[in-house]
């Protein structure tokens, strides 16, 4: 599948930007999940996930929260946290409304009492396939390598926008990494759109496991039905190197978006996620 | 108004006062006006002559001066006085200038913030001329800095850096947090986040079993999961914990390296200035300051243009304010006066035309900024003190003295050896804000301050410390004496003048006329005037006309048109003054002859421009108790000296008439017609004239007029403004026909001041006008009456017939009648001797 998200009134997609209560909401997130949309003149349904499981683990008498210090520690008092979470919820929504109408992207808004990837997925499932869903808050490694799940359990969505840690820039080239010469159209249309809403360039990152893969790959890609013009071809530092040289290779790039397929050497399916987590400054759209 | 005449002097052959009144012969017409010889100059134009380098004639006043500058205590300050526009200023500007370019150029000084104590402005001394390129440096090194700052921040070597940091201590807690997640997952153990902590509960397929649904599991089993999700909250409790420790290491180190990558490039960046100013100590320690603050700060030259500024400006250090403390406050700069060669040019010469006390000592600014007034050590300004430092300062007193604060502030400053620089109302304690103390700096330098005599002597009468202060006096003359050298010299100031004002050259007729004019300004025949701004002023009017008249250069005829018409601009109090006496308005007679009536000479000043007019002076006698009335100080208008005139004229009359009995008569004098005040003794001599005339009953000429004053002994003395007075009455007599008769008397000793016009002098020539020299009221009466006034002879009496023995026998007659009036009615001599005391009381 390649990325996508269905134009508004389409009823067959939007951008989903999930927020969670408890975890602190990125600006850069909200910002790219806006840009995407704008790109693919979509809208935005900002949906707030309240933890329902908190409350059933309150329901356990052993049960503690754990509080940044032991003096912090103690008994569950879900009234508070629940509070505290629609007061998140609020302020969160507000916010991107607020960014949302400044760059006249529609957006709606819910609030849901749901697990985290349940809620995504009814969501996703209501307004289908054609969705992207966008993490409001930092990646962890932890994320990166529950990806796997998400993916399955998520199945109206064409890819997973993210930013990590140190994600600081929104603006600069859409690196588009081919590791799939299948790929290549869907890569390449996505990386374009996405570009001219910014007016920024597209750059193709090719990397495999060989150097004769790589080689192949950036060979099938020059001699493609696809319209080259206009962008650069580069590859991901030396074949089989793995996902923290191409991670470092990605951050020199000093892109404005990178998109990736799940799986492969970038954002692998399980193993090394440290190094991507560390070298990514921008916003990171996984595709299927 | 103010009125005076005049008198002369005894012919001192005989006893004073006992001169018999010879003949007085009219002054030759040459003595009427000391005229130049255009031809004895010896140039035809000032063109051919070498300017005056400065003053002439001003020997005693630059010796002070000179003085004053080599004496380097700082009370020896100088205090120049002379008359207004006299060219004071001017040389000594022009004096100092030479002495000036001997003298070393002071240091400069800035002012710099004081990182410590930042209302404390530091003063920076500098080698002169390096100021403005350490100012100049400064600022560059902020442009380095803020071009610098953010790419190195920026670039690869920093950010790996940074980020192999972040990453150390991130991958740390997050990889625990990772493992433990794993372990929990492992044994069905959900971990939830809250907003402000964790949850952890039982786990199955993904998804936290409901409590009711646990309720139902074995309790043994039910145990070991709680058991487990207590050990699994310990760990979790231990790297939550750990979190913000290793987080405050990971700022710690970060700011380590922050530091090092800045002071790289503060120091870099301080590079050339700390070349520029490595042999100045105390700039070196203000640099190490700013490079401290600098690195401390360096967060500055990262600070992103706020994103709703429509054009986003590069960061300017010099407009920025956030940069304000690292710049550089040249206070003073001298490198105008160094060479390329960094070679000084002198001290400097600074003269305060507004010595106001901000003007003075300096000021702080402020800005208003949000409704409130701010300041900063960039906001100080140098006052006068500051750039004349290490040279001369020169004042104006009497604007000094009218500035609020501004004396007493320069005498603080004197005192003190410092320029401090203080706000007027932080001085009086009502400035309640904190502002600024400027660290002071010291004083070396020269006052010299400009004034008049009176304002001088005032001074030093009403303020001790101004005489411990300005210890030297340069006391410049108004005029120097005439003769051929100082003619010359006189010539060559002209020549100084049409150079400085950019006139046309001046011929020598005109030279000669203007050495006229200029000694008819001083008053006296034997001197002329130096007052150059006087000078100038005609001086350029001539330049006027001649300019007018299509001349290159400016002739005799120039400087008399310049001089007419000063006179006809300022002369209508004058025309309606003749108007009114032509017209009978004001009686004054010019021809016959009458008792007891003169015609007294009194000048009016109106401005700059003075004239002489006759007044009526009339006298009535009888027989009395001794006493004179003088009717002007009765109705008082008459000021003390001129009643001492008069009380004079009692001690005449009473030292050489009737010696054996008192005088019994009874006296009035009056000037007709006179409705304003009277002042001066310089018509005493015409009342005496008067009075004796009554006396005597002997008509007085009416077509001569009388000036001087008069002693007890009847010797006539000097007046002042004799040639106006003159004038005033030959203009009087011009209008109604000149008889050939008409003429004025004068004190012999005012024979030196005659500088008489033209017209008077042709007059004269013609046998038209005439003047008489007397020396004593003897001579005056016999010319006045026609009458010799007659010597004591050895009987003791004056000769039959003559005016002195006609006044005695009067003076006798009422004695005669007092002694009869007393032996008959002794109550009543009594009484009018009472009556007298009490007058005299």
């Amino acid at each position: 599948m390649t990325a996508h998200v269905a134009e508004r009134g389409e009823g067959r997609g939007r951008v989903v930007l999930r927020l969670t209560g408890g975890y602190p909401v990125s600006e850069r997130a909200i910002e790219a999940a806006i840009k995407v949309a704008k790109a693919f003149h979509s809208e935005i349904e900002s949906l707030f996930v309240a933890d329902r499981q908190i409350a059933d683990a309150a329901g356990y008498g052993f049960a503690r929260e754990i509080g940044p210090v032991a003096a912090l520690s103690g008994k569950i008092a879900i009234a508070t946290i629940e509070r505290e979470l629609e007061l998140s919820a609020r302020a969160a929504l507000r916010r991107v409304c607020e960014l949302a109408q400044q760059a006249d992207v529609p957006v709606h808004d819910r609030f849901v009492r749901d697990t985290p990837l349940g809620a995504l997925a009814h969501a996703c499932q209501m307004a289908g396939p054609w969705n992207i869903v966008v993490f409001a808050e930092p990646f962890t490694i932890d994320v990166l390598a529950r990806l796997e799940r998400v993916f399955e359990r998520v199945t109206g969505m064409t890819g997973i926008l993210m930013v990590g840690p140190r994600a600081r820039r929104a603006g600069g080239p859409v690196v588009a990494v081919i590791e799939d010469i299948e790929r290549l159209p869907g890569m390449v249309r996505t990386a374009h759109r996405l570009a001219a809403a910014e007016r920024q360039d597209v750059i193709l990152a090719i990397t495999a496991r060989t150097r004769s893969g790589q080689n192949w790959i950036e060979d099938e890609v020059r001699h493609a039905s696809v319209d080259l013009s206009h962008l650069k071809i580069v590859g991901l530092g030396r074949p089989g190197a793995g996902t923290a040289v191409a991670a470092e290779m990605l951050r020199q790039l000093h892109p404005g978006l990178v998109i990736a397929e799940h799986g492969g050497i970038v954002v692998p399916r399980s193993g090394e996620h440290g190094a991507l987590a560390a070298a990514l400054e921008c916003p990171l759209l996984v595709v299927r | 108004m103010e009125q005076a005449s005049e008198v002369g002097k005894q012919d001192n052959s005989g006893s004073p006062g006992e001169a018999g009144g010879e003949a007085v012969g009219a002054l030759d017409p040459a003595q009427l006006r000391r005229t130049v010889d255009p031809n004895v100059l010896g140039f035809e134009s000032t063109a051919d002559i070498p300017a005056a380098s400065g003053l002439i004639g001003q020997d005693r006043a630059l010796e002070a001066i000179a003085f004053g500058i080599d004496m380097k205590a700082l009370d020896f300050n100088v205090f120049v006085l002379g008359p207004p526009a006299s060219g004071k200023s001017t040389a000594v500007r022009s004096y100092l200038g030479e002495r000036a370019g001997a003298l070393p150029t002071p240091d400069d000084w800035v002012y710099v913030n004081n990182f410590e104590t930042a209302n404390r402005p530091r003063a920076l001394r500098m080698p002169t001329g390096r100021a403005r390129p350490f100012a100049k440096a400064m600022l560059a090194m902020l442009d380095e800095l803020s071009a610098t700052v953010p790419a190195i921040f920026d670039g690869e070597d920093y950010r790996t850096r940074r980020r192999a940091i972040d990453e150390a201590f991130r991958a740390e807690g997050e990889e625990a947090f990772s493992a433990l997640s794993h372990k929990a997952e492992e044994q069905n153990v959900a971990i939830l986040k809250t907003p402000t902590g964790f949850v952890l509960a039982p786990m199955h397929d993904g998804e936290v079993v409901k409590p009711d649904s646990f309720a139902t599991l074995p309790e043994s089993y039910r145990e070991d999961v709680a058991r487990r999700i207590a050990a699994l909250e310990g760990d979790l409790q231990v790297i939550m914990e750990r979190a913000p420790r290793a987080e405050k290491e990971r700022r710690h180190r970060l700011a380590e390296l922050n530091e090092e990558v800045a002071r790289r490039a503060v120091t870099n960046a301080l590079d050339d200035v700390r070349e520029q100013v490595g042999d100045l100590e105390v700039v070196l320690a203000h640099v190490d300051a700013v490079e401290s603050d600098l690195v401390r700060s360096i967060g500055l030259f990262l600070q992103q243009p706020n994103d709703e500024e429509i054009v986003r400006q590069p960061l300017d250090p010099s407009r920025d304010a956030r940069f304000r403390r690292y710049l550089v406050n040249v206070i003073v700069g001298h490198e105008e006066m160094a060479d390329p060669a960094g070679h000084a040019g002198g001290a400097p010469i600074h003269e305060e035309l507004n010595p106001n006390y901000a003007n003075l000592i300096g000021r702080i600014e402020h800005l208003a900024q949000m409704g409130t007034l701010v300041t900063d050590f960039l906001l100080i300004t140098a006052g006068a003190l500051h750039k004349a430092n290490g040279g001369f300062l020169l004042l104006d007193a009497r604007m000094l003295l009218t500035s609020p604060f501004a004396w007493e502030a320069l005498k603080r400053t004197l005192k003190g050896g410092e320029i401090r620089i203080e706000q007027p109302a932080e001085m009086l304690g009502a400035f309640g804000t904190q502002t600024l103390e400027p660290e002071p700096i010291p004083l070396d330098l020269k006052v010299i301050l400009f004034g008049d005599r009176e304002l001088y002597y005032l001074l030093a009468a009403a303020d001790p410390e101004f005489s411990r202060l300005f210890k030297v006096q340069a006391d410049f003359d108004d005029s120097i004496p005439r003769s051929s050298d100082n003619d010359l010299a006189f010539a060559a100031l002209i020549a100084s003048i049409v150079e400085t004002h950019r006139l046309m050259p001046v011929s020598a007729g005109a030279v000669a006329r203007l050495i006229e004019e200029a000694s008819r300004m001083a008053d006296d025949r034997t001197k002329v005037s130096i007052e150059v701004g006087r000078i100038a002023d005609l001086l350029r009017e001539a330049d006027h006309w001649a300019r007018q008249a299509g001349r290159e250069v400016t002739k005799t005829e120039d400087v008399a048109r310049a001089v007419e018409g000063r006179i006809q601009r300022a002369d209508r109090l004058r025309e309606r003054s003749l108007e009114t006496i032509e017209r009978n308005v004001v009686l004054i007679d010019t021809t016959g002859k009458k008792v007891g009536q003169v015609n007294g000479l009194s000048v009016l000043q109106t401005g700059a421009f003075a004239f002489g007019k006759p007044s009526r002076i009339s006298a009535r006698v009888r027989f009395g108790s001794g006493r004179m009335t003088d009717i002007e100080r009765e109705a008082k208008l008459g000021g003390p000296l001129h009643s001492k005139g008069v009380m004079i004229l009692w001690g005449f009359l009473a030292g050489r008439y009737v010696l054996d009995r008192p005088l019994a008569l009874a006296a009035s004098l009056v000037f007709e017609q006179s409705y304003g005040g009277v002042e001066g003794d310089s018509a005493s001599s015409a009342e005496l004239y008067a009075l004796l005339s009554a006396l005597a009953d002997a008509p007085l000429r009416q077509d001569l007029a009388v000036t001087g004053s008069v002693n007890q002994w009847g010797e006539v003395q000097a007046i002042g403004g004799v040639n106006e007075k003159i004038e005033g009455f030959f203009d009087v007599c011009q209008a109604r026909g000149l008889t050939g008769k008409q003429g004025v008397l004068i004190p012999e000793a005012n024979v030196q001041h005659l500088m008489l016009r033209d017209d008077v002098v042709a007059a004269a020539r013609e046998g038209r006008f005439s003047i008489y020299t007397i020396a004593t009221i003897d001579q005056g009466m016999a010319l006045l009456t026609g009458i010799p006034s007659g010597e004591r002879g050895s009987d003791s009496r004056y000769p039959a017939g003559s005016v002195n023995r006609m006044v005695e026998d009067k003076l006798e007659l009422y004695a005669a009648r007092a002694s009869r009036l007393s032996a008959g009615q002794g109550d009543l001599i009594a009484a009018a001797e009472q009556s007298t005391k009490d007058d005299s009381a």
